[in-house]
Order: structure tokens, then sequence, then C-alpha cells
């Protein structure tokens, strides 16, 4: 089986906006190579003939009727925010992308 | 040098459900920031998100009325990145599974029908609205900025192009017949201003030789007719400036200056992006059965080309009437409604496509916006044909039926604007006009017909053109014709 390497650590923890120490990096290779060969042992089942599935429960079409709902407050909704900035959640000074 | 260009675009929309998509806050425009929120969509840890049934249905619909296949298994997924409209980290979209796939919108250039396969029709929920403090409300002069989330969870449709648009002209040709549809369908406003009908576009010019270059550049911010215009050509020129100089193109994010009317890079991006789907473990599959995809098929109302095809045929209009008419869904109502109680469609339509069409776009409004209803054009054209108003006292009666809303019976009461077709009260006004222009009269008599203008505009002076014209162009005719012997 594929195992984890040094980059594929960089990488995901990029994308996940991560800063690690050289020593993590090597700690989570690590433990997710262990993760990875159990999550491995899956494929010594015999699954052919068996549909792929993306859910453990066998449940389809949930759905709600489009009624609107009361929303919490405003000052709720903010509440949770470091900074406020006229009743907008405030965020650091944001570069060009 | 022959380059050929091919243009991709995607479009989001703006569902029209009361409700967001995966929770019960309302979906309602320009309402305080932060007051259409809950812990669902402000991404709380822990929340559950539920499918709103009637924004899949409306999915459904546009997926069907631009000829896509609609899955039988479909279900969301979870596109992973980070920015800041998006408080869990993750998008709720479609992936591999999208509800449409495989459709086709067919848009006509000069009487050239082109074929534009749609790749893709999918939901997916819209971003907070990030607000830039500063000077332009842009984000390169922000000195701050907040979030919104009013916007967050707005059910989102995206409709995705194949690279088959080769122009401009095409490219807007799509984008108005796209709109046009989906306003015939009522699942959105598509108001552009508001956010509601949002364009990004992928654009590729490449050598006719260079057959394997797939470079391609994607342009954002194109919020209008205009700028989509403006911001293709300059890309597309752009383009083929650095392939004329022998240079390369290569992948890119840019943005459209609305000021410069330029494009500008956006930073390239280190890393290809990697959005690591998966399914969305929070909301399980759905199943469209056929009996659903028929419930939704009745709901569809008769599609712009067919409806064009069809009033062009059945009230035999010419065709630039037939494409100001079917402009918008409620024009084409409009007119029709006067077509089943008028029986001359011609004379209909010549006053939607000139006076009506000229006031509206003077006051920026649409018909449905107007004052002027069915009934009153109808009523007005009557008056008319039976010979009350004449034609010309007919447009001022419809700028103050445009204002008031009034029936054209009041408004030409009120105003004493009867037109005046009794005969001895014209005859006594031409004996004024005759007997106060002897030398007129005598021009007349040497053959100089082209004088006959003169008097009949000196009577519908005195009359300030009330006077039935054509009764004063025979009688006119016939005292003159006297007076030769």
């Amino acid at each position: 089986m594929e195992k984890i390497s040094i980059e594929d650590v960089k990488h995901v923890a990029k994308l996940a906006e991560l800063d690690l120490t050289e020593e993590e990096i090597n700690k989570f290779v690590d433990q997710l190579n262990i993760v990875l060969e159990h999550a491995g042992k899956i494929s010594e089942i015999d699954t052919s003939g068996v549909e792929p599935t993306s859910h453990a429960i066998d449940f389809k079409n949930v759905f709600r009727d489009d009624i609107v709902k009361k929303s919490v407050n405003k000052e709720d909704a903010l509440s949770n925010s470091q900074k406020i900035v006229q009743d907008l959640f405030e965020l650091p000074l944001m570069i060009e992308e | 040098m022959d380059f050929e260009i091919k243009i991709g675009l995607e479009t989001h929309v703006e569902l029209l459900t009361d409700s967001k998509m995966f929770c019960g806050c309302s979906t309602k425009f320009g309402s305080p920031p932060n007051t259409q929120t809950c812990p669902i969509c402000l991404g709380h840890p822990g929340t559950l998100p539920v499918i709103n049934k009637k924004a899949i249905n409306y999915t459904i619909k546009v997926a069907l009325a631009l000829n896509c296949k609609i899955a039988n298994f479909t279900q969301f997924h979870r596109k992973n990145y980070f920015y800041p409209d998006l408080p869990k980290g993750y998008q709720i979209s479609q992936y591999d599974l999208p509800v449409g796939l495989n459709g086709y919108l067919d848009i006509e250039l000069d009487g050239n029908k082109k074929r534009i396969r749609i790749s893709r029709v999918h939901i997916e929920e819209d971003t907070a609205k990030l607000i830039h403090f500063g000077k332009t409300g842009r984000i390169s002069e922000a000195v701050g900025s907040g979030l919104d989330f009013n916007r967050s969870g707005i059910p989102l449709l995206e409709i995705v192009s194949a690279p088959d648009i080769e122009n401009v002209e095409q490219a807007k040709a799509y984008v108005v017949l796209l709109k046009r549809i989906l306003e015939y369908l009522e699942i959105s406003d598509c108001n552009m201003e508001e956010g509601k009908f949002r364009i990004d576009t992928n654009i590729s010019v490449r050598k006719k030789e260079d057959i394997y270059s797939k470079v391609r550049t994607e342009l954002k911010n194109l919020n209008s007719f205009r700028f989509l215009e403006k911001g293709l050509s300059y890309e597309i020129k752009r383009q083929k400036e650095i392939l004329s100089k022998g240079q390369k193109l290569y992948m890119e994010t840019r943005h459209f200056d609305s000021e410069t009317m330029t494009t500008k890079p956006m930073r390239v991006k280190e890393v290809a992006e990697d959005y690591r789907y998966f399914p969305e473990p929070d909301l399980v599959p759905m199943i469209i059965d056929k009996k659903w995809v028929e419930e939704i098929k009745k709901t569809i109302p008769e599609l712009p080309y067919r409806r064009a095809k069809r009033i062009k045929e059945q009230y035999n209009l010419p065709n630039n009437d037939v494409q100001i008419i079917t402009s918008t869904k409620e024009m084409a109502d409009f007119f029709e409604f006067c077509a089943k109680t008028y029986p001359y469609p011609k004379k209909i339509s010549n006053w939607i496509t000139g006076d009506m069409l000229y006031y509206l776009n003077q006051e920026q409004i649409q018909i449905e916006e107007c004052k002027i209803k069915p009934q009153n054009l109808v009523e007005m054209l009557r008056m008319i044909d039976k010979g009350l108003i004449s034609g010309k006292i007919a447009k001022s009666v419809f700028k103050d039926m445009f204002k008031t809303g009034e029936m054209p019976e009041t408004i030409v009461r009120r105003k004493g604007l009867e037109q005046i077709s009794d005969v001895e009260k014209i005859s006594n006004i031409i004996d004024e006009v005759i007997n106060g222009n002897p030398d007129v009269v005598k021009q007349y008599l040497s053959g100089k017909e082209q004088v006959l203008a003169f008097f009949i505009g000196q009577v519908m002076k005195k009359t300030k053109g009330k006077a039935n014209p054509r009764i004063v162009n025979d009688i006119l005719k016939k005292k003159l014709k006297r007076m030769s012997f």
C-alpha cells in the first residue's frame, strides 16, 4: 500500500493553513501511516458486487419545506466575533488574492 | 496569424426561495447585516443542515429547461477551502453527481443557430458577503473588511457551459438567453446589481496549429452585460497580442477592473486547487424518480424560443417586434393579454415596441412595474379605431396613462381631447382658414398642391390637433376643388 510521505503532510498542512514544525511533521507522518494502514485492512474484504456507498444509514430524500423560521438575533449572531464593525464580523486586513 | 478562441461560462444564480438552502433563515435581500442568520448558516460546529426541497425542485426545473439529463441518484459533496466568507471551511456543493448533466442551449445570432452545450447544472450554498471599507470598496484599497452572513446559505445554482463559445457576441447571446429562460422559469429574479446572477468565464486563445494547448484564463467580476463584453474583448485581445509576439500564456485567474476596463492578474496560485471533495456526511443522497421529474416538467412554462416562434406565427408579426415583445415574460404576457381582447396584433405591437418601450427605458422600469395595464392600451386602441381620438392625441393620452394609470376615457374627458368629427364644425373652421389665406389659395389653384399641408396644419392649430384628419382632408380638397371652377 502507498504510504504517506513528508511531502503529503506538508501539502495537507498548507491546505489546512497549519504551521507545523519539522518534529510535528515527522510525528504526523508516522501517525497518519498507522491510521491509513488500519483503514487499509478494509481492502482485504472482497467487495465485488457491492455498490459503492457514501453513507452508513440507508436513508434517502430527507427534505424540509421552504418555510422561513425565526433567525437568531443580531447580538447573539455576533457574540462569537472577536471584533465587530458596523454590525459585521470584522476581519484582519485582507490582501488581494 | 489564425487564432482559435474558446470560451466557457460559469453562471451562478441565487434561487428565489423564501428560506435558505439548509436552514429556515430568510433570504430577503437588503436586510440589516447579520439579522438573517442561525447557527447553521453561521457554520457553528455540531449543527445539522436539512435540504430545502423547493431548491431541489428549482434545480430540476432549470436542468430540464436546459435539456439536461436528470440524475436519478444525486448527492452533496464538501468542497474544502479556506476563505473568510466560508465559516465552516467547506462549501456544501455538488461534485461528480450533480442534478443535471449534458444539456444544451441553442443561441441565435444573425439568423444562425449555434448550440452551446451545458456541461452541468448543480446546486450549492452561497457564501457570506465580504464588505470592504475604504474609498472604493475594492479589496485592493480596503482599510478593513467585515462579514455579513445574511447571504450565507442562500441556495445557489451553478450552470456550467462547455467551451463552445467562440466570440464575445456568442457569449453575450448565451448569457442574455440564459437569463431570459431563468426569468421565464421564475426561479430567480436574476438581479445582477444585487449579485443574484453572476458570471465567471474561462477564456482560451490559441494559435490554430497549436492544437494541444490547454492553457486558459479564468476571468472574474463580470457583473453586467457591459462588463462581460468589455472584459472578454480585452482578454481576447491581450492573449492574441502575447501569442503574436511568440510569447507564452499561462494558467491564471484575472480580475476585471471596471474602472480601467482592463483585466489584472490575481495572485498566481502556488499550489494547484485541491478541494478534497468528499460526500457530505450530514446529508443523505437524493433519488429523483420519473414521477418527480414529470411533476416538475408540468411547471415549466412555454420557453422564450418557442413562445417567440408561436407569437410570430400566430399574430403574424415581424421579427423585430417579436424580439422586443418576448424579451421578458411579462412583456409577452402583456402583449398576449391585449391580443385576447383586441383584434389587431400589429397595432398593439406598435405601441408596445414604440411609446411603451420609450417610456420604460426613460423611467428605467419593467413593464410589470408600469401603471399602464393591458386594458388601458386596448381601450385606447378602440378609441382610435372609433375615431374618438386621433393617433397624435393618443400619444399624449398614452403619456398620461403611463404617469397616472387612468383609463383613456377619463383622460380624454378631463382634458377635452375628444376628436372633432363633426363635419359642420370642421367645415366652418376650414372656411375660416381659406378666407384668411387668399394668397395660399391662389398658389394651390395654380397647381402647387403641396400647400395643402399648410391648410391642414392651420386647421389642426385652430382645433388644438383634435380635428379628425381624414375628414379635414376630404372637406378641404372638396372646397378647394369647387373654387377652381
